[in-house]
């Protein structure tokens, strides 16, 4: 792994503890519950600081291709469930699991004037942490204002499902053949970081509609190597891999139940 | 923990929580009606017994449903509002009076005024049973009369009042009052004013306000003449109308006005003044008040000169000053006399307690009830010296207007020193186990406690209490200091080894008594917060949850049925989140009273005149006043912990709405607040332990949420859970 990976995870683990101090902790609403919670995330990437290189394709954590040329690259709505568990009256803890439906996108390969047409599946897995703990303003988990921290593992793989002339491409869309052989495949993990803020409460006593604001930084952007990259793309990728980084903006509006 | 969660507390929620104490503090004391033979050595205070009326049981918003059936639809909308919103404020208010456990219903003093209505209303059956009259512990000579004809008489009237027929007088005032429906009229007329309608659309503010004033005063008037009327049909003498007015000219001093001297403080041998003590109190002559700047009632004087006229030249035979009965009359008259002697304590008028006291004991002069009154106030007025929190209380006495021999009281301890009081205070107690009893619970702790006073706060030692004759001050001749004898503290075997184990954490027991900056007492809220309370508590009882609801939006903010059906709905919560947590718990509601749950409203009220007194104290740690009822209703409850505990819901106009949806623009998460009304939930919970008298919890907790079920679940749940933890 690279080292600059380790030292900026070794920063958020160490944030993430000092913020689960030792409180003397009661649990929160009526008890230490369980609950299991739905969120629907539409998605707006951003991505800051990066030039445009040529013949490189930089994706999301879903394997998204970003266009450099402008901010809004892509909206998608993704779901994310997962299990909290209330264990005080500051904090819940959570494993969350994100999964979005298949994205496909093509692109034009230069030297041969033919379209490349890619499937791409994006699965993150995330311990969520929320916090509460606004001692002064009263919140008692799960309800009202928390601020959430949610470091993420982004598992993603591309697959390259063909190339078609133009003729077989319909407008913006591709209609996927199935039994179209994958001829290439490019699978990447790497980690990240998501900071939010949210609010929460309850409803008829089980149910928790949610909402969160934030952004999840990943800390590189990079292409996995198995790409045929030319010398030229590939320097220039080694290049900005220096200094690549991206913030995505997540918005989440969520209903959780109360199960134990 | 206990002293300093108390003395960090009083800084933040004092305020606060006496606001909302305020609502439903009570003023009730001790357990047996006084009785006659009694009266000479004891006196034991008069408690609510009987079954409970009607007018105290019913549900609240069930009378408002029925008033509100009486409003007229040819009313403007806006009158028809007003009205409304009077009928439910004057409901809720009545009900609260009631509830609060200062309103009298089956004891001797009210039975004995009944009687006199019964007289004056022998006519007219019909009015009779609608008029209720119940009496109220409260030092001022008032009565009050409701819309539905519930006539509130004060204690404070009833003992100064000379004759019955003075009494018939008051009420046959009051019943006008009822029977004429002046309280709704004024209401109506003064809402009109207020808001401009009809003739009032184009008057001036200054014309309002005098329509305003003039308007009551007509309905006065009007219930002095056609009271009168009422009146001269009884056998009543006429003569007692006008002097009533003469009664009402000095309703602000005490019902005597003896002078009392430094005698009195004189304890055997315990405490002397020496011949050339310095002390010259400086009096004020009684003036008459003459009420004429009132916003409510014509002037004294002009009532007087009207009733004077009008009974001009009636003849007076057959006509008495008693017709119930004048010993009845002088039994409740002092009746009434005791128990303000004990109000004032309660109050915190503390020299006022004094003299009172000292007032009825030149009567009864071995009165037990009245030494250990008196002993209470100088006990009092020692520990907030000693605190030096009494120049407070002195602010609040307005001790330069006080008028009569009474202002010897106010300057003899404004000039006393800490030390003094303390021993003045000290020698109080022996003097009373020595003669009186020796037994005496409440005594006994005074003493305890006064002793620890001059351990802590004058650095006593044994060697002290042996040797110290006067109090050091340097630049002072000692002949002119009071003198002290102590030794019996030294003596005491049980004393003696208070002093040793008060000495040894005498530091700390300072550090409780400093001032405490609201930084430091936030940090150690949150201090305490973090660490948890733990108090691994598993039975309690709740003592009248309280809620309130207010709109700030509204014309008529406070939601008076959301805020009871809410009260009703916190008490089944609390007792449903105890449940959860396994905690025995049994509440004491003063709105789910029947007939006859006298007993039960009884604790109710005594425990809430118990929280109010000790909120009341601030930081100053005192034994109460009812120090030995306390200890027994721990255990008739067989716990000592008690919980207050309560919330505030409150809506306000979303002030900054359209600079949050600015800022949402940039920043969503504003956006929900940029919604809607700003919501506040304000909950807090006091638990005491009876038999320590001290606070185990003082917490609140203010969320800027509304107070939905699921917000007011966690402040409760929180909170039991912290009690119960181990």
């Amino acid at each position: 792994m690279n080292p600059n990976y380790i030292s900026r995870l070794l920063f958020f683990v160490c944030f993430f503890v000092l913020c689960n101090d030792l409180l003397a902790q009661s649990p929160g609403y009526r008890g230490k519950h369980f609950y299991v919670n739905y969120e629907a995330i539409p998605r707006i990437s951003y991505i800051d600081g990066i030039e445009a290189v040529e013949n490189i394709e930089y994706r999301d954590e879903d394997g998204n291709s970003l266009d450099f040329d402008g901010m809004l690259n892509s909206l998608n709505v993704k779901h994310n469930v997962g299990i909290h568990y209330i264990f005080s009256r500051g904090g819940i803890i959570g494993l969350e699991a994100t999964l979005s439906a298949p994205q496909y996108f093509s692109r034009r390969e230069e030297s041969t004037g033919l379209y490349k047409h890619y499937r791409s599946k994006g699965r993150i897995f995330s311990v969520n942490y929320k916090r509460f703990n606004f001692i002064r303003k009263g919140y008692i988990a799960p309800i009202g204002n928390f601020i959430e921290l949610r470091p993420v593992l982004y598992m993603n793989k591309v697959e390259e499902l063909g190339r078609y002339n133009i003729s077989s491409y319909l407008g913006n869309v591709y209609i996927p053949n199935l039994s179209a052989q994958t001829l290439n495949s490019d699978s990447f993990t790497g980690l990240g970081i998501a900071f939010a803020f949210g609010m929460q409460t309850i409803w008829f006593e089980r149910l928790i509609p949610n909402y969160t604001f934030g952004f999840t930084y990943i800390p590189s952007l990079r292409q996995n190597s198995n790409y045929n990259l030319s010398g030229d793309a590939a320097r220039a990728h080694s290049r900005a891999l220096l200094a690549d980084a991206g913030w995505f903006i997540d918005i989440k509006v969520g209903l959780g139940l109360l199960l134990f | 923990m206990k002293l300093q969660t108390f003395v960090y507390f009083q800084r933040q929620c004092m305020v606060s929580l006496c606001i909302l104490f305020c609502l439903f503090s009570t003023d009730i004391l001790a357990q047996e009606p006084a009785t006659p033979q009694n009266q000479s050595t004891n006196y034991t205070n008069i408690t609510l017994s009987g079954l409970i009326p009607k007018d105290f049981t019913n549900s609240t918003a069930k009378k408002y449903d029925r008033d509100k059936k009486k409003i007229s639809k040819d009313n403007k909308r806006s009158v028809r509002l007003a009205e409304e919103y009077f009928y439910q404020e004057s409901n809720f208010i009545i009900a609260e009076l009631l509830r609060s456990g200062k309103v009298f219903y089956d004891d001797p003093i009210t039975q004995y005024v009944n009687k006199v209505a019964d007289e004056l209303l022998k006519d007219d059956p019909k009015l009779r049973k609608e008029i209720r009259i119940y009496t109220v512990k409260n030092p001022s000579a008032n009565a009050l009369t409701t819309n539905d004809g519930i006539i509130f008489v004060n204690w404070g009237l009833l003992e100064r009042l000379e004759n019955e027929a003075q009494l018939a007088y008051v009420l046959a005032h009051e019943i006008t009052h009822y029977r004429d429906e002046h309280v709704i009229d004024n209401f109506l007329e003064s809402t009109k004013i207020q808001q401009g309608v009809g003739v009032y659309k184009r008057s001036s503010y200054l014309d309002r306000v005098t329509a305003q004033t003039n308007y009551s005063k007509d309905l006065e008037t009007s219930a002095d003449l056609e009271g009168l009327e009422l009146y001269l049909k009884t056998n009543y003498s006429t003569e007692a109308t006008t002097s009533l007015f003469d009664i009402l000219a000095y309703v602000h001093t005490p019902f005597d006005d003896k002078e009392i001297n430094l005698d009195f403080f004189s304890i055997d041998s315990l405490f002397q003044f020496p011949a050339n003590y310095k002390f010259d109190p400086s009096y004020n002559p009684i003036e008459v008040i003459d009420d004429e700047d009132s916003k409510t009632h014509p002037g004294l004087t002009d009532r007087k000169t009207k009733i004077t006229d009008e009974v001009k030249g009636l003849d007076e035979s057959g006509k008495q000053l008693f017709i119930v009965g004048e010993n009845a009359f002088k039994e409740v008259q002092k009746m009434a006399r005791y128990e303000i002697g004990k109000v004032y304590l309660y109050y915190q008028n503390y020299p006022m307690a004094i003299y009172h006291n000292w007032l009825l004991l030149q009567n009864d002069p071995n009165n037990k009830y009245l030494h250990k009154n008196i002993i209470k106030g100088v006990y009092a007025i020692a520990k907030f010296k000693n605190y030096y929190e009494y120049d407070d209380l002195v602010e609040e006495y307005e001790v330069s207007d006080i008028q009569g021999k009474s202002k010897f009281v106010y300057d003899f301890f404004t000039s006393l020193h800490k030390e003094e009081s303390t021993v003045l205070a000290l020698s109080m107690t022996q003097q009373y186990l020595n003669n009186y009893d020796k037994n005496d619970v409440e005594i006994l702790k005074l003493r305890e406690d006064l002793v620890k006073e001059l351990v802590v706060a004058n650095d006593y030692t044994t060697k002290s209490f042996k040797n110290r004759t006067h109090r050091v001050t340097a630049g002072k001749d000692e002949d002119e200091l009071p003198t002290f004898n102590l030794s019996f503290v030294a003596k005491d075997s049980e004393l003696k080894k208070l002093i040793a184990k008060i000495a040894k954490k005498k530091k700390s027991l300072k550090n409780n008594r400093a001032e405490v900056s609201d930084r430091e007492y936030s940090q150690f809220r949150d201090k305490l917060r973090k660490k948890g309370y733990r108090l691994n508590i598993n039975k309690l009882v709740i003592v009248d949850p309280f809620y309130l609801k207010i709109d700030t939006r509204k014309r008529y903010p406070r939601d008076y049925i959301a805020s009871e059906i809410a009260q009703e709905y916190l008490g089944e919560k609390i007792k449903e989140n105890a449940d959860l947590l396994g905690m025995r718990t049994k509440v004491l509601s003063s709105l789910n009273l029947t007939q006859n749950s006298s007993e039960k409203f009884e604790d109710i009220a005594f425990l809430n005149t118990w929280i109010s007194e000790r909120l009341g104290y601030g930081r100053v740690d005192m034994v109460s006043i009812d120090y030995e009822q306390v200890q027994e209703l721990s255990k008739t409850y067989k716990t000592s912990n008690f919980l207050w505990s309560g919330a505030v819901g409150l809506t306000e106009s979303n002030a900054g709405a359209a600079s949050k949806l600015f800022y949402a623009l940039f920043f969503p998460p504003v956006l929900p607040r940029a919604i809607g009304p700003e919501n506040y939930t304000y909950y807090y919970t006091l638990l005491f332990d009876l038999e320590e008298e001290q606070a185990l919890i003082y917490d609140y907790n203010l969320v800027k949420m509304k107070d939905s079920d699921a917000n007011l679940h966690s402040n409760i749940y929180y909170n039991l859970w912290q009690i119960s933890r181990k």
